[in-house]
């Protein structure tokens, strides 16, 4: 076989597979990065307008979207056209239109008129993909305030019993003690930013993009079971990085439980002493004189 | 007279010859010098006023209204929380009571490295003395130790460590155990039962304070502060404006307040504001005993190890302290989650508590954040990760010493140690603030004064340098970190700046 046969031989080939295989990556690329776009733009929204008003966030969207979409326009237009190989700047793998055509796969496609306009009608859905990525990653933002406060009421009271569970050395669970009213009600009492932090947090804890990452799960952290729980937090505590985070989260919860005075009763905390004296109170040489003073016991 | 939030209906001016910010340690003792001297003072303070009623020993309830940001300061990258109090009286108020003189050592440092005027032993002595017995500073009695305590003592003795009873300020303690939620028996002579109290009684006519209202920028004209613009939380959103119009300002809102405010009002002097910050970072050793420990009854902080510390060394070291915390906050060093969390605070009363502070470089920084407020930068150094290592390593061998049958440290991955053999897990579990959780309760520097104009923000008598009526006056201005709890020092500062600006008035206000 020619040299010239076998790239009409190729040509048909391309002709039948174009439309399917060539400019694989591109599109999961885009679609992998708006969802983690969308992600980020829905977190952002969490904080209440507080760091960045939605106008910003929004603005903000756009304009990574456009980015991200000229980047790889640029970059791929120019692979596609051999002006750079890929991987430039570094070392060189591939040549740009046969990493753009082939993407790495034994399909054996070269450039023809026809690869030319797949091409244009390929780049021209770019936009598209990120879009969509950005829709999957933000889905859920058109909450109303009540709803995303509903959404995370849940979020604290399944975490608490995650946290705390009935059994154990102490018996009592999170339920059993309030532990999610009282955490409810220490978000409203710390400052706004801490209150929007541990926010953003608990909606990154019950993402379903991390529980598919670390369980391999497409379910909210809410929606496991409770091996799942567990095995979900177990990937939490064993990162060096993200064991910080989940820290941060039960000194959050702990506030709720080891405050309960039921709680105490398990390691015989006697508790608040007021009004009275604290029961292992031994008086010293001056204590005599002690009640008499002004601002005696109370 | 105290005005809270709640009475402010409006807009508020005010016009005083001094205006303090800041009702801590040090803040409340200008704002009574210099009633003393005949000025007229307007004293802001960012907290609430809660008087020791209203202090009820809950945990739940005491900590998000008198410790800044709820309890919630955290270092960055890292997270080691900081806990400063805020409300008035500053964090005396939660606070226990320790009270350590400056270190010889240290004011020799700040003497002879920094080119302080004035500052070495024999110079504070007189401020020391001024102000010990007005807070009743005294040492705790043999019978006033608690087991967690005694660990702690029995252990030097042991192991031949130099070792001895804190001093405090305190007057006939209840030893409720519970001087961090404030000191519900008004026993611990804070800044809010001691100067606080006598400027109401004796001063009421010459000072204002004001709770609830935030310094958010310092008003200047040349090199002169002419004002402060501050606002007054009303609660419920509600907020008033307050201006006040002053001969002379002194700030005194503490380490991280201080700094920020400086940088909000453009002032960032040699560009050293907000740098040379240290923090005393501590990590918690807890040793579980057979025995029922009950570290929580009793005083808290009662009983020191300064073998290897400042204190006896001259150098930089740690300082071993007893403490003991209630639950909820005694929660939070523990390692571990779920199941095995529970299975650690059920053991809560057998635990004997022991701090290892480090006495850092001073390599943190605040810096304003943006929308995300203002940060605090601090890394650990090599050599102050060190020193931690081997800190932890002697708090565990103190605690086996007396024993312990295992003890557990504060770092993130449950790291138990047995005997002396398990001890080199400490240094490969690692001490960065990912690794461990590292808590403290003393920021220092940010403003650090030095008798050189181009590496310091204040000169050797708190004056901010480029300004004739500005003064800082607190934890800030320290040079390095002081090595000991810092309280006496911030008020020792505080007398020796009030002595110099009474000395000096006629010409600060020219």
């Amino acid at each position: 076989m020619t040299r010239a046969s076998r790239l009409l031989n190729t040509n048909s080939h391309a002709k039948r597979r174009v439309s399917t295989l060539s400019f694989l990556l591109d599109p999961l690329a885009l679609l992998l990065i708006g969802f983690v776009v969308g992600k980020v733009y829905y977190l952002a929204l969490a904080f209440g307008d507080r760091v960045f008003t939605r106008g910003e966030v929004r603005e903000g969207l756009v304009a990574a979207g456009a980015g991200v979409v000229s980047l790889f326009w640029v970059y791929s237009a120019l692979l596609y056209l051999n002006v750079i190989y890929f991987p430039w700047p570094l070392p060189r793998w591939y040549q740009g239109s046969n990493w753009m055509l082939n993407s790495g796969l034994p399909l054996g496609l070269t450039r023809t008129p026809t690869t030319d306009v797949a091409a244009l009608a390929i780049f021209a859905t770019y936009p598209v993909w990120f879009l969509i990525g950005t829709e999957l990653g933000k889905a859920g933002h058109r909450l109303s305030a009540a709803q995303r406060l509903r959404e995370r009421k849940r979020i604290i009271k399944e975490l608490a019993e995650a946290e705390f569970p009935k059994g154990g050395a102490i018996p009592l669970s999170a339920e059993e003690v309030g532990t999610a009213g009282s955490v409810e009600t220490l978000l409203e009492r710390i400052p706004p930013l801490f209150h929007d932090a541990i926010t953003t947090l608990l909606f990154v804890f019950d993402s379903r993009f991390f529980v598919l990452a670390f369980t391999g799960r497409w379910k909210r952290f809410v929606d496991l079971d409770e091996e799942e729980k567990w095995r979900y937090m177990e990937v939490w505590e064993a990162n060096s990085f993200l064991v910080s985070v989940a820290q941060i989260l039960r000194m959050t919860f702990s506030y709720g439980y080891y405050t309960n005075r039921q709680v105490y009763g398990f390691f015989d905390y006697k508790g608040p002493m007021v009004p009275n004296l604290p029961p292992w109170f031994v008086p010293g040489p001056e204590a005599a004189r002690i009640t008499d003073e002004p601002g005696g016991p109370i | 007279m105290i005005l809270q939030g709640k009475d402010a209906k409006g807009p508020v001016s005010e016009r005083a010859d001094v205006c303090v910010i800041g009702s801590g340690a040090a803040g409340a003792i200008i704002s009574w010098e210099m009633a003393e001297q005949g000025h007229t003072v307007v004293l802001l303070e960012k907290g609430g006023y809660h008087p020791r009623q209203d202090f009820n020993q809950q945990e739940a309830d005491m900590i998000p209204i008198l410790f800044k940001n709820c309890g919630l300061q955290f270092t960055i990258p890292g997270g080691i929380a900081v806990a400063q109090g805020s409300c008035v009286g500053g964090s005396t108020v939660v606070n226990d009571a320790v009270c350590f003189r400056t270190p010889d050592a240290v004011l020799g440092w700040w003497q002879d490295e920094h080119k302080i005027e004035g500052i070495g032993p024999e110079a504070m002595k007189k401020h020391f003395e001024r102000i010990e017995p007005r807070i009743s500073v005294n040492e705790v009695q043999p019978f006033q130790l608690n087991r967690n305590s005694l660990i702690l003592k029995r252990g030097c003795e042991k192991l031949g460590w130099a070792s001895a009873p804190n001093m405090r300020n305190c007057k006939d303690c209840r030893q409720c155990g519970l001087c961090h939620l404030g000191c519900s028996y008004g026993t611990k002579q804070s800044m809010l039962e001691t100067y606080i109290a006598d400027i109401q009684s004796v001063h009421g006519d010459r000072v204002r304070i004001y709770a609830d209202a935030a310094a958010n920028k310092l008003v200047t004209s040349g090199d002169r502060v002419i004002g402060v613009k501050a606002s007054v939380d009303s609660g419920k959103g509600r907020v008033h404006s307050l201006s006040v119009k002053a001969d002379m300002v002194v700030v005194s809102a503490g380490s991280i307040a201080s700094s920020e405010l400086l940088l909000k009002s453009g002032l960032n002097v040699n560009g050293r504001v907000g740098r040379n910050v240290a923090i005393h970072p501590s990590p918690a050793m807890i040793g579980d005993f057979q025995e029922e420990v009950r570290g929580h009854e009793g005083i808290p902080m009662a009983y020191h190890c300064h073998e290897f510390s400042v204190v006896k060394t001259g150098k930089r070291g740690y300082m071993l302290e007893s403490i003991s915390l209630p639950p909820y906050q005694f929660s939070l060093p523990l390692p571990g989650f779920s199941y095995d969390h529970k299975e650690l605070m059920s053991r809560y009363e057998h635990f004997g508590l022991i701090g290892t502070m480090v006495q850092d470089e001073s390599v943190g920084r605040v810096v304003l954040g943006g929308p995300f407020g203002t940060l605090l930068r601090y890394e650990l150094t090599p050599k102050d990760s060190a020193t931690m290592v081997e800190g932890m390593k002697n708090a565990a061998r103190l605690l086996l010493s007396q024993g312990a049958t295992r003890v557990i440290t504060s770092q993130k991955k449950r790291t138990v140690v047995h005997g002396e053999d398990d001890l080199y897990l400490i240094k490969r579990r690692g001490v960065s603030p990912l690794d461990i959780n590292l808590a403290s309760a003393h920021p220092q520097g940010g403003n650090v004064m030095g008798g050189d104009r181009e590496r310091s923000v204040v000169d050797s008598h708190s004056k901010v340098y480029g300004f004739e009526n500005l003064f800082v006056c607190d934890a800030s201005v320290f040079p390095t970190s002081v090595g000991v709890n810092p309280q006496l020092t911030v008020m020792a500062l505080a007398s020796r700046t009030s002595e110099h600006i009474g000395e000096n008035w006629g010409r600060i206000v020219k």
